[in-house]
């Protein structure tokens, strides 16, 4: 069995060995750890000056709570993409890939850190950070969908992506059709605006 | 061996972070934001008595919601100063009353408020920008209007036209009073003509005294009419000329601000509450559709700080 350290060190400088002893390894318990320490940090760092007392309790159980969801969630609907694309894998070893990514989460707190203290560019610098680990979460991620079910770099691109695309088109549509609704409900009003 | 160390130091500089963000940067930031705010409360639309709309994240209109607005913003003792954001052509006299004597009880308190006109803020918008230390119009803001009127149809010879004979057993002779279907007695008029002076005095008296003008100067141009903010300055309804940053930074300079201030927005409608309640034009048709008056229904002609024509 590797060090944890030495396959989080590995994740970040090559992840594509680093998944593969990941995967063989399967370790779920250490990924659900990285997923709830992760989670909490980075929360913890986010909601420093934004929430106080109790609210700031809720609010940390909720992201636990919506994070450890979405884990599971997202694994689940990627493993059902992969099957039926045609490939062969364990929604378990999946689980544990996708929850190591998590630990990409804590390396924006120190970012957090110093954009408070810097006013003006402090808000970008934190928005850029973010941009930033979002996107090298999404290509761990790619990774570890390619690596689990043995899929081309393609293929588990098109699996990471296919919810998200789902969820826009339900989106567009959703909108469309109640903007058509209050258009319609709105139409009397905007004909014949009140007068003073 | 070196990756142990590497991530061990990666770690330790994490939760570091973490505890610095945590606690010692609140402390550092509560004490450089401390007293440093402005609270910024919005008069939007027709001002009405009550609990206004209530959605499902947000409370919106009512003066029961605004004047709970300004008891927050007057216990905060982070907030120097408020900015009262007019955009209003008025309302029922006696909630734009209960409104301005919560300015005043704030003011007594020693935290300054300070008026923003923006589109209009006439009559009711007016007596509550009355009520402050220091008003800031546009030169296009529509203001004034200093006056009450009670709204009042007759519509005997409508009913009599459709047939409608309205029957009634009354306790008193004036418990009809603004009956619909049929002429107002002289008596009845001095009654309603001395409550609408009476009003008026009240309003003129706030305006005078707001704007430390003697009652009769007031007199002379509270006829109703309505003024532009470059004409009420000239008149001395209004103090200076600008936005709402204006008097932003005309309330922090006032309170010793030294800087930009800190922004608190009360009420400001949020993507949400938008979807979630009712939108201010359904409030004002509501309003307007209230005042249509209907059979022994006294409250719909409330009087009204509002100009009756635009």
């Amino acid at each position: 069995m590797s060090s944890i350290l030495e396959t989080l060190y590995d994740m970040l400088t090559k992840p594509k060995e680093a998944f593969q002893v990941i995967v063989s390894e399967g370790r779920l318990a250490k990924s659900c750890q990285i997923v709830l320490f992760s989670t909490v940090i980075s929360s913890l760092a986010a909601y420093a000056n934004v929430f106080e007392g109790g609210f700031k309790g809720a609010m940390l159980l909720a992201e636990i709570i919506c994070s450890v969801l979405l884990w599971g969630v997202s694994v689940s609907v990627w493993h059902l993409l992969a099957e039926l694309i045609g490939g062969r894998g364990s929604v378990r070893r999946l689980l544990t890939a996708i929850g190591f990514t998590y630990f990409l989460q804590l390396l924006i707190v120190p970012i957090y850190l110093i954009a408070s203290f810097l006013p003006t560019v402090g808000f970008l610098l934190s928005m850029i950070a973010t941009l930033v680990v979002a996107v090298w979460s999404i290509v761990l991620g790619i990774l570890a969908i390619s690596e689990v079910y043995q899929l081309s770099g393609g293929k588990a691109t098109l699996i990471y992506f296919l919810p998200v695309l789902i969820f826009i088109g339900i989106f567009i549509v959703m909108i469309f059709t109640a903007s058509a609704f209050f258009m319609s409900a709105a139409g009397d009003i905007l004909a014949n605006p009140p007068q003073f | 061996m070196r990756k142990k160390i590497i991530m061990v130091l990666l770690s330790m500089i994490v939760l570091v972070s973490v505890v610095i963000l945590t606690f010692a940067n609140k402390s550092i930031d509560r004490k450089a934001s401390a007293g440093n705010k402005i609270a910024v409360v919005y008069v939007d639309g027709t001002i009405t008595g009550g609990h206004g709309a209530s959605g499902l994240l947000s409370e919106s209109g009512g003066t029961d919601n605004l004047i709970k607005q300004l008891h927050e913003a007057s216990d905060d003792a982070s907030i120097k100063g408020i900015v009262l954001r007019i955009n209003s052509p008025g309302g029922s006299s006696t909630a734009t009353q209960e409104v301005g004597e919560e300015i005043k009880k704030i003011r007594a308190k020693g935290k300054p408020v300070v008026t923003s006109m923006g589109d209009m803020a006439a009559s009711g918008g007016y007596w509550l920008a009355a009520c402050t230390d220091k008003i800031y119009a546009n030169p296009t803001t529509l203001t004034g209007s200093i006056g009450v009127y009670m709204p009042y149809s007759n519509w005997e010879e409508l009913y009599k036209k459709i047939g409608v004979r309205q029957e009634k057993i009354k306790s008193g002779v004036h418990k009809d009073i603004l009956s619909n279907d049929r002429p107002m007695t002289e008596e009845e008029r001095v009654i309603l003509q001395t409550m609408v002076d009476e009003i008026y005095q009240g309003f003129v008296e706030v305006v005078a005294e707001g704007r430390h003008l003697d009652i009769e100067t007031v007199k002379k141009i509270a006829d109703g009419r309505v003024y532009t903010g470059k004409q009420a300055k000239e008149l001395g309804l209004v103090d200076e000329m600008g936005n709402l940053y204006d008097a932003i930074d005309g309330t922090a300079q006032m309170v010793g601000i030294h800087g930009k201030p800190k922004i608190k927005e009360y009420g400001k409608n949020n993507p949400f509450s938008m979807l979630m309640s009712t939108s201010d034009k359904a409030e004002i048709l509501k309003t307007l559709l209230l005042q249509v008056p209907t059979e022994n229904d006294v409250q719909s002609v409330v009087p009204m700080a509002i100009p009756e024509k635009w």
